[in-house]
């Protein structure tokens, strides 16, 4: 009985993930804490996102750093565009939203992440309340 | 149009803030500019005044004692000011829009005109530039103009559809599009080439920092083997700061936070693909 009910709740990240990855020209999408580690992943390539989670974060440091001296607050989202790449670091509560997706896929991407990052939000929010930036 | 006297306030106090805790930084020109935004012209006019004596090459507060001169009906000194800020920054898009404000004011519908459809051919989506030319032509009583001596940016642009951007052509058309607070361009080493940025830094000190991240995200990005970098954009509360690499140099644009990104980026699409620099 607990074990289902501790599944599904985590099934919640996953749902977030799962959520983008089927949106066409995702490649893959991840969950990280504030130190770089990985909480969720769904894509092909575990190994590249060991690498990506730390680097994300401190490509989001930089920025914050800029935004800091702007008087600005962090930095809601950050997107990398290169020639066959779209990266998106999204702020979601006390966690990172990470996803790569094909430099062609359309903008409406940018409603999906918004979408995935409250359903993190919302089940860290409903877990851990006092935790919730 | 609608003030949003919340936003000027909260702008107002930040750079006050920073003022306080650097009295000799630029912000006082923003400071003056969201005080004349909020119809307080006196106090515009004071910072933006006392301001100068202590920036005299800060081609952007003449600017907005320009502005604020106009504000109050004062057309001499707003032109005198105007001039000040060409003599200093340069001939920018920016400052033939404002010639032309001045101008409508003094009736001078004709040169007015003639300065408009300049700036129009090369941005025909501004609806500034279309409602301020609406105004030359519902003039009935219009006296023709002799020929202004001086060549403006504008003037010196056509045929704008065809002849490339420059640089500095390319960040005057960029600064007055809707909900952008200011562009500069940048080397990669974080040296400040040319730009206009009325915000909350001094521009060498953005310029640094904007480059320095910028580098940063290219080296990790590279690590990951994404390839280089084309642009980066950036949301945070109040702004957004969009990052564009154009080989040699960055250009770095800061908007407001409610602007239409899809619309920018159709216009910055359209205007970088004039560009050559």
């Amino acid at each position: 009985m607990l074990t289902a009910k501790v599944e599904r709740k985590e099934n919640k990240f996953q749902g977030a993930l799962d959520y983008l990855v089927e949106y066409r020209g995702v490649k893959e999408a991840a969950i990280l804490d504030r130190d770089g580690l990985l909480i969720g992943y769904r894509g092909d390539g575990f190994a590249q996102a060991e690498a990506f989670a730390p680097l994300s974060l401190l490509m989001l440091h930089n920025i914050d750093a800029v935004l800091e001296r702007l008087g600005e607050n962090k930095a809601g989202s950050v997107v990398v565009k290169t020639a066959d790449s779209w990266l998106t670091i999204q702020a979601a509560a006390n966690l990172i939203l990470v996803v790569r997706a094909k430099a062609e896929a359309d903008d409406l991407l940018r409603v999906r992440i918004g979408r995935a990052a409250e359903m993190i939000k919302s089940h860290v929010q409903e877990k851990y309340p006092l935790q919730v930036d | 149009m609608k003030i949003d006297f919340d936003e000027i306030n909260e702008r107002i106090a930040k750079c006050q803030k920073i003022l306080e805790a650097d009295p000799n930084s630029q912000i006082f020109a923003a400071l003056a500019d969201a005080y004349r935004k909020k119809g307080e012209l006196e106090k515009a006019l004071q910072i933006g005044l006392k301001g100068i004596e202590d920036h005299p090459d800060y081609g952007s507060a003449y600017m907005v004692v320009a502005k604020t001169y106009l504000d109050l009906g004062n057309y001499g000194e707003a032109e005198r000011y105007l001039n000040k800020a060409v003599e200093v920054g340069g001939r920018t898009r920016s400052a033939d829009l404002l010639e032309a404000e001045i101008l409508i004011r003094r009736e001078q519908y004709g040169r007015a005109r003639t300065l408009l459809e300049k700036l129009h051919n090369s941005d025909p989506k501004s609806e500034t530039i279309k409602s301020l030319l609406k105004k030359t032509t519902i003039q009935p009583e219009e006296v023709p103009e002799p020929p202004k001596p001086v060549r403006s940016a504008a003037v010196s642009a056509e045929p704008s559809s065809k002849k490339p951007y420059d640089l500095s052509h390319t960040l005057g058309i960029i600064k007055i599009l809707p909900r952008v607070l200011g562009v500069v361009a940048v080397t990669r080493e974080g040296m400040v080439v040319e730009g206009q940025f009325d915000g909350l830094l001094p521009r060498d000190e953005l310029g640094a920092l904007a480059s320095g991240a910028f580098n940063s995200v290219e080296q990790a990005i590279a690590k990951l083997d994404f390839g280089a970098g084309q642009e980066i954009l950036v949301e945070a509360d109040q702004s957004k700061l969009w990052m564009f690499n154009r080989g040699r140099i960055i250009i770095v644009i800061s908007t407001r936070d409610d602007v239409n990104l899809g619309s920018l980026k159709l216009k910055l699409n359209e205007i970088f693909s004039h560009a050559e620099f």
